[in-house]
Formats: C-alpha cells, structure tokens, sequence
C-alpha cells in the first residue's frame, strides 16, 4: 500500500521500504527502464503517461519483467 | 594457509561469474560459479588491499550495479548507491565496462568506467559512488561519438607511483590522462592515427579508436595500445605514441596486456581487420614482443590450428608472477592459461557461455 500521487512517487516510497528495489525499477533519470513494464489497472503505463502516470485511490499497479534477453 | 588459493583468476560472462584458483605455480586451476548467476559480468578486479571481489553486474532487466564478495563468491553484496547520473543530465548508466581499485596508499578507493562514457569514483570500497565532474561536464563531450561497443569509458590505468595520475580510454574518443585526481584531463591522441576520419583529420586532438590500454606497474610510463588503426607504444606517460606494428599479421584486434617484469614486453590478439574481425589464416594467436614492440613473435603452441576465436577487448589479462602469466577467454566460451609468458597454452575450459573478461591476481 502506498500513498503517492503518481508512479514517480510510488517508486520513491517503495525505494524507502525496500532499499535497491528503485533503481531495478526507473533508470537514473526515474524512467522506467526498457525491460520493465508497469500496468496501472492492467493498463501499461507506457500507453498512459509513463513514470508520470497518476494514482489515486484504490488503484492496482503491476510490475512486471517484459519478455526480452538472449 | 590454503595455497591453492594463491592466484585467483576471475572471469566475466554473458551469464554469470566464475572464480577459478590455483597455486603459485598456475597450472591447476579450481573453479566455482556461476556467480551472479544470469547477469552479464563484464569485468571483476581482485581489491588486494582487502580480499574483496568487485564486479560490474548487468542485468537486462534491472539495470546495472556492482557487487562485493569478501569471501571468494561465497556471499555478495551490491552497492548501496550504484554509479548513477545525477539527475537532469539526461543520461543514464546502461554498463559499468571497468571495475578498479585504487593504489595500496588509498584503501577504499575504487573507480568505474561507465557507458555513456563516464568515470564513477568510490571511496568507502564500493559501496557509494560519485560521478567524475570534469568528464561529465567537459568542454568537448558533445562531440564524441561511440564504438561500435558504445561510447564507454573502458580503461582505467591508476599509476601506483603517482596516484593522483590516471589514464584512462573511451571509445571512441582517445585516451586522457589526469594529474591532480580527476579535476581535470587532457587528451593524449598525438601520433595516433584515425583513418576513418577525412583527408586533413586523421591525427585529430580527439575521436581516435582506443580499444584498449595496458602499462608495465612498475614502469607506469611505459603504455601500450591496442587501436582500431595501430598498435602503439608510449614511453612518456601518454605523451607521444610511436606505431608498432612492425611484423604484426595486422594493426586491429582488441585486447592488449603488459608484461609485469619487463616493460618490454607485451601481447597483442590480432585480427584480419576492420571489415574481417577473424583471426589471421583462420588461426587463432597471441603474439607477444621482448623488445618494445620492434619485432612480434607467435604464440600458439598449444593452440587449436584452426581456431575462430574472438577474445573481446578485456578478454585478456597478464599477470604480475615472474613468469609472467597470459590468460584469455573467448566468446565461445574457452579460457586458456599459459604460466610462461604465452610460451606454451592450456585450455582450462571450452564449455563457459560467452566470456567478456577476465582478471587475474594473487590473494
């Protein structure tokens, strides 16, 4: 359960919670990085507005590993 | 004491860590891994000052980190603060290319050279790190432009005598070197040709293609360089580079390392060239010079005769024992020993997934 606003926000308090888990998360400008996919409601994120996606209330974020390696 | 744990032999690759030991004498080599299993590893130095591993750990995934290991692998710890771009730049570390400790005066210090080109330094052992300043702000950044690898910061060459003295090498922007810590660096390109430049401009201040850099300890002047165009040598830290290709089979290849005990010599991995990156006659060879690079020999024996091997630029390490010892890792996956200077090979392994480094050390 977090309080924040937007996935920026999300990742910064789970960051504070689970020290090491931001940065396997967003890139070093807070992106979300190529081979993670964040689904708001089971919409990506990256069709709504990124790390800049808004949360409110009741919302159910996923994150998830894409497919993608070698 | 475990002596079979004299010499620690670390090798990076596409799927893991794997840790191989041995006695002085280098002939028979224990291994343990995967390490970090799953990850791409590409590059690990031995800390001497405190028996700590440090690696460069990629995943596609998650991103890049470093991680320790005190205990030869047994356990592993990532930075806290991984090398990260301060925000607002832009830019962001897709690969840590060069893990490196600091000289025996400085524990705790610890550099890494990232892509996009950049430095990182450490000074609690890797555990927090701050980005160089005069590399992330130089005048000239805008204009560089990268390898076919990436525009990364591979090399990182700390002179023990002069610690405030660094080299280090990006591809493809040249070498610089710093004499006051990393506050600031000059470029060192002069002699070194860049022929994949126009008429007029293949001896630029900057924009040549270092693949890779290699100094004698204890004779930190004395460079040698593997290039995209040349094989070269310093003998005034960086100053001036003479070519010496001499008898080579070709100028290109990737990897070069220096002989400890004699700043003569050093060995090189040629390849056909630019346009045909296979070994020369279908054979794969180091060729090392005793005389600075005046005349190459081969060193194959107990090589495969037919070989396509490609050893990456830090696929190929020496270490510092008289004999010195040569060691190289392929991209398919076998890593060779030679406890005599390359005089004669031993195939460790053939069955490790693609190598990207190797480092060796004694404990």
């Amino acid at each position: 359960m977090v309080s924040a606003e937007n996935l920026n926000g999300m990742v910064e308090e789970l960051d504070s919670a689970f020290p090491g888990i931001g940065r396997r998360i967003v890139d070093d400008q807070g992106r979300i990085r190529t081979y993670v996919n964040v689904f708001v409601n089971s919409e990506n994120s990256r069709a709504l507005e990124n790390e800049k996606t808004r949360l409110k209330d009741g919302d159910v974020v996923h994150i998830l590993p894409s497919i993608a390696g070698g | 004491m475990d002596h079979h744990r004299d010499m620690v032999l670390l090798v990076g690759t596409r799927k893991g860590a794997f840790i191989f030991t041995s006695d002085s004498s280098r002939r028979h080599w224990k291994v343990s891994g995967p390490h970090l299993k799953g990850n791409e590893v590409y590059h690990m130095s031995y800390d001497r000052r405190n028996g700590t591993i440090l690696a460069s750990v990629i995943s596609s995934h998650w991103g890049p980190t470093v991680a320790r290991s005190n205990d030869l692998g047994v356990q592993w710890k990532e930075s806290k603060t991984p090398p990260k771009f301060p925000k607002g730049t832009g830019l962001s570390v897709t690969r840590l290319w060069q893990i490196r400790p600091g000289t025996a005066d400085e524990p705790g210090l610890v550099y890494a050279g990232v892509e996009p080109a950049c430095l990182f330094r450490s000074e609690d052992g890797g555990e927090t790190w701050a980005v160089n300043h005069a590399l992330l702000e130089h005048k000239t950044r805008k204009k560089w432009t990268p390898g076919g690898g990436g525009l990364c910061l591979h090399t990182i060459l700390v002179d023990r005598k002069k610690p405030k003295r660094m080299h280090i090498a990006i591809s493809s922007v040249g070498t610089l070197r710093t004499d006051d810590g990393g506050e600031s660096w000059k470029f060192q390109n002069k002699g070194v040709l860049a022929d994949f430049l126009p008429e007029g401009r293949k001896y630029p201040e900057y924009g040549q293609c270092v693949h890779k850099l290699a100094a004698n300890p204890e004779r930190p002047g004395v460079i040698f360089h593997q290039n995209h165009c040349g094989v070269y040598r310093s003998d005034d830290a960086g100053e001036n580079w003479v070519d010496i290709r001499n008898n080579l089979p070709s100028r290109f290849g990737f990897p070069i390392a220096a002989d400890a005990n004699d700043h003569r010599r050093a060995y090189v991995a040629p390849l056909e060239g630019d346009f045909s990156r296979i070994p020369p006659d279908g054979h794969f060879a180091v060729w090392g010079t005793d005389n600075s690079g005046k005349e190459w020999f081969k060193l194959d024996r107990g090589l495969p005769s037919a070989s396509y091997f490609t050893v990456l630029r830090e696929g190929m390490v020496a270490d510092e024992e008289d004999p010195c010892g040569v060691y190289f890792g392929t991209t398919t996956g076998q890593l060779f020993t030679s406890p005599n200077q390359g005089g004669t090979w031993q195939k460790v392994t053939d069955s490790l997934p693609p190598i990207l480094s190797v480092s060796v050390s004694r404990t």
